[in-house]
């Protein structure tokens, strides 16, 4: 499916119903819509591990502009803001009321963006691997740790310019030191990429360099997960940390996954998917309680 | 819109109001629900599954009579409830609208909004109604038709006599009386009572269904009364003009949209699209009476459409 929104066609997908019958009613799923990382890439990496929580949710998929199956619009709008404001107003389109944001890497960046200047849309946000800004300092060390000088350098050269040689090299060296549990090649193969999205996005002085969502996150006004593996080379753990310390005091779930680098649900999706699923069902309930308590 | 603005009139239910709609380019909101996702990972590609649209029977009742029965099939296309305008969560529109004529176009208006291209739409009783004005008004819109537990038109003298046959005297009372366009409360409260639990030959009822749904009288007088169109409408002379592969389900003890009706709807379309298949014993509708062999037959039809076997115009 295609929705025309702004100044955009998005491709989403969806699985998973939201009305189930159950006795005499049909029983409401929450929702979870999830922003795919990248930019560049594509909702492909969701599939098919998520599809495994469509018995507590409906899923929404949705390739975020210029990437994917969907427009490319403008390439001058491939920011945060207009990213952020093309999720709400889709799940404002569809009749998608509070939401959980699920955003991996780049996607929770999105994420975020998307709690803070929509406070009203997400009924739960599910932060994993990602950053409130990019601290290249910071993954260059731990490439360095986990791959060695070379690693390092091959790095440093793609975050100092990202282009088609850099990235190769990077792709080469550095994507295996992401993951324990490295995707396939079929499941890359899957993937569309815009190469000149995320260079763009990446290069020195552009928005993916310079964004900085910290001073914000204190306006997030819904419960939040955050997942976060303690070896991941490029969303830190100190990156995680520095989110957990900003978003308000006791709204946040942290969970570190020791032995894991980047995408928690890959590198261990038996302990991930039931966080998830355990504080998706934990913020519905209390929800339909507070309701209840108001109704009574 | 009135659903919407319920939802956010209330603060309710987090993880989302299941109210998810879009806007036809009439302005009109319909209620939609989806399983099964579109594209699924397959080795080293995203392969794309077809989308099978289900228009629920009627008039009156929602998409959530044909839960969970037709869920089986969500492993082969990505499957897609509507409510009808007028009906369950959708707008209502202006009801002087009603029409199978604007009923069907708003499938085509849906798949234009969401951009869904060679749907398979199946339509169940009512729902039937509608699939055909659906597509006899767009013939080169869907990719196929499956015409499920319905009629091209609603022959009074075959419903009377097989209601007859099956309740007795009293039972073709009350039928004479409903589908003879008396569709007052009191008529259409004695004729469920009295003709409903005839519907079903091979498996009871478990009531839970009918609580399941959201009713709503006003379509029901609309599409019954004495001047709906249920006393006129009729396909048989347009269904040559289909262009796309085309499943008749009919269930052989059905009541009210009759073996000889389906036979003569299914006559009525080019015979190198059609497929026609009888249930035995089965009531109305064959998918709540003998879901399996519905699934099975349905089944059996996708593969043929993938592979090519049944074609049509595509």
């Amino acid at each position: 499916m295609r929705i025309k929104i702004r100044d955009i066609s998005l491709f989403f997908d969806i699985d998973g119903i939201g009305l189930t019958p159950d006795g005499s009613a049909m029983r409401e799923k929450p929702t979870i819509v999830l922003i795919h990382g990248g930019p560049g890439f594509d909702h492909s990496g969701f599939k098919p591990a998520f599809s495994t929580l469509t018995d507590i949710a409906q899923i929404v998929y949705l390739d975020v502009r210029g990437c994917g199956r969907s427009g490319r619009g403008d390439p001058s709008r491939w920011r945060l803001g207009e990213w952020a404001e093309d999720v709400a107003t889709l799940c404002d389109t569809l009749g998608i009321i509070r939401p959980f944001i699920f955003g991996l890497s780049f996607g929770g960046y999105v994420a975020m963006q998307l709690a803070v200047d929509f406070p009203q849309l997400p009924g739960g946000l599910i932060l994993s691997s990602t950053t409130a800004h990019l601290r290249i300092d910071r993954a260059l060390a731990v490439f360095e740790r986990l791959g060695g000088e070379h690693a390092r350098e091959v790095a440093a050269a793609f975050w100092q310019t990202p282009n088609e040689d850099t990235f190769c090299r990077y792709v080469e060296i550095c994507f295996p030191l992401y993951n324990l549990r490295p995707a396939s090649p079929e499941a890359y193969s899957r993937v569309i990429i815009n190469r000149e999205l995320l260079f763009r996005f990446f290069s020195p002085g552009e928005e993916g360099r310079t964004f900085d969502l910290r001073s914000r996150l204190r306006e997030v006004s819904c419960p939040t997960l955050l997942l976060a593996g303690r070896d991941d080379p490029i969303t830190t753990i100190e990156d995680a940390q520095e989110i957990a310390a900003a978003l308000p005091a006791g709204t946040c779930r942290f969970e570190i996954f020791e032995d894991c680098r980047h995408g928690v649900t890959r590198d261990a999706p038996e302990r991930a998917f039931p966080i998830i699923r355990e504080f998706v069902s934990s913020v519905t309930d209390e929800r339909q309680d507070a309701e209840l308590g108001v109704a009574s | 819109m009135e659903s919407r603005d319920k939802c956010l009139s209330n603060p309710s239910p987090i993880g989302g109001c299941r109210e998810m709609r879009i806007r036809l380019k009439t302005g009109v909101s319909l209620f939609f629900d989806v399983e099964g996702a579109k594209l699924e990972a397959h080795g080293s590609v995203m392969r794309n599954k077809p989308t099978l649209i289900l228009l629920h029977g009627g008039p009156g009742f929602d998409h959530a009579q044909m839960k969970p029965e037709y869920s089986p099939l969500a492993t082969q296309a990505q499957l897609i409830y509507i409510d009808h305008r007028g009906h369950g969560r959708s707008d209502d529109g202006d009801p002087d609208q009603w029409s199978l004529e604007r009923w069907g176009d708003d499938i085509l208006d849906f798949c234009e909004a969401l951009e869904i291209v060679d749907p398979i739409v199946l339509g169940l009783s009512f729902g039937g109604f509608i699939a055909q004005a659906y597509a006899t008004r767009h013939p080169e819109h869907p990719r196929a038709l499956i015409l499920s537990s319905t009629s091209a038109r609603l022959s009074r003298e075959r419903i009377y006599a097989a209601f007859e046959s099956l309740g007795g005297t009293e039972a073709r009372r009350v039928a004479e009386q409903f589908w003879g366009g008396n569709s007052s409360g009191s008529a259409m409260e004695e004729y469920l009572r009295v003709c409903l639990p005839l519907y079903r030959r091979l498996r009871a009822e478990k009531g839970d269904r009918r609580a399941r749904q959201i009713f709503r009288a006003a379509p029901v007088s609309k599409f019954g009364g004495p001047r709906g169109e249920s006393m006129s409408f009729n396909f048989l002379p347009v269904l040559h003009e289909l262009r796309c592969p085309t499943l008749v389900i009919a269930g052989a003890a059905d009541p009210v949209t009759t073996i000889a009706d389906a036979r003569e709807m299914a006559a009525a379309i080019r015979e190198d699209l059609r497929r026609l298949v009888v249930v035995p014993g089965a009531g109305h509708p064959v998918i709540w009476d003998d879901p399996e062999a519905e699934l099975r037959a349905i089944d059996r039809f996708l593969r043929e459409i993938r592979s090519g076997t049944v074609s049509g115009a595509h």
